[in-house]
């Protein structure tokens, strides 16, 4: 069960994906906040507000992408970690999206127990996790 | 991406990640002297994690579910959802050699695919074992209402003790309700993009609506 503290931002400009994952959400039984964001532009700006647990964002949506909004909050210093939903054999994205600092992917169609599984990772490595990744990446850049 | 930048990718990827196996191998040890350390786990944790997203990132999807497996077993016992017994410290062994395995047949081959089922197969029965545990658990406490799925649940919040009738629906898989929910969104997108508009599909839609409420 995830707690029932967290606070978990849900991005996608596709109204139906979003209701998946919601209702994936409260089946299973989740009684925190679901935040909820159909654009890029949209959920950074519930990032940085909100400071949410954990983002599961889209990652091709009109606008700013699920990418273009990682790099932002690189910038920004936020290190929330983000879950992407992507299509797996779409290695080239998937990849960039790990370098930049992604912390997991979900596979399309999304499944209810993987979406869980991913979510309990992120909390439970969460924000120091992905710190502590930005600040390697940093270093070997440098 | 050109074949040269995916094979350069590809063998960092087998560097760092034939390296990390080493650092998980000697906090397997700091484990076997301190079984509770948190920052041990932790430290296994974020290696596995890390493993599987590489792996993933580059392509390597067997080993990287592989990774994913071997991580949900990591996070119940960081969670202390499974106390630390030498069978799961064996599992986690285990698995961690056949990781460097799998790491190691790839260096050789990157279509290598190593037998990993057996060990996922003990792993998942450790967690189903839980899950099962806590379904059990879940009948005493009853009246919980939750519409769980019946995984991970150790923490049910009970808010009255009334004892439901027994239902006389047989409980409905979780991969039969995420084909529902599938098949719903499906047709939602159906009926967005169709002609005849969505008054055309929504009997349809209302019908499956029915459904996924009667089996939440």
């Amino acid at each position: 069960m995830l707690p029932g503290h967290a606070k978990i931002l849900i991005v996608d400009d596709e109204p139906d994906l979003l209701d998946v994952m919601r209702y994936f959400l409260t089946q299973s039984g989740f009684t925190g906040r679901i935040l909820e964001a159909a654009s890029g532009e949209a959920s950074l700006a519930l990032v940085e507000k909100e400071r949410p647990d954990v983002v599961v964002s889209d990652i091709r949506m009109p606008g700013m992408s699920g990418l273009e909004v990682l790099q932002e909050m690189n910038a920004r210093r936020i290190f929330t970690p983000v879950i992407f939903v992507s299509a797996f054999g779409d290695k080239r994205i998937v990849m960039e999206a790990w370098r930049l600092g992604a912390f997991d992917f979900l596979d399309k169609p999304i499944s209810s127990q993987r979406l869980i599984e991913n979510l309990q990772i992120a909390l439970v490595l969460g924000e120091r996790f992905n710190r502590e990744r930005f600040e390697a990446r940093r270093k070997v850049a440098s | 991406m050109s074949d040269d930048i995916e094979i350069k990718i590809r063998k960092e990827f087998i560097a760092e990640a034939s390296e990390m196996l080493e650092t998980v191998e000697s906090a397997f040890i700091e484990l076997e002297r301190n079984p509770d350390d948190v920052r041990v786990i932790d430290k296994i944790f974020r290696l596995a994690h890390t493993i599987k997203g590489s792996a993933l990132s580059v392509g390597f999807t067997r080993l990287g579910e592989f990774a994913h497996v071997v991580e949900t077993l990591l996070v119940r016992v960081r969670e202390k959802k499974l106390v630390m017994t030498p069978e799961i410290s064996d599992l986690l062994l285990r698995s961690n050699d056949r990781l460097a395995q799998f790491v190691n047949a790839l260096g050789k081959d990157p279509e290598a695919v190593v037998e990993t089922r057996e060990i996922e197969a003990m792993i998942n029965e450790v967690l189903s074992r839980k899950a099962a545990g806590e379904v059990s658990a879940a009948k005493v406490e009853a009246a919980t209402a939750l519409p769980a799925f019946g995984f991970f649940d150790d923490e049910p919040t009970p808010k009255a003790v009334v004892i439901p009738a027994p239902s006389p629906v047989a409980p409905v898989p979780h991969l039969a309700k995420d084909a529902l929910v599938r098949a719903y969104v499906g047709i939602a997108r159906l009926a967005a993009v169709s002609r005849e508009g969505r008054a055309a599909f929504d009997p349809v839609l209302a019908d499956l609506e029915k459904t996924l409420e009667e089996v939440a």
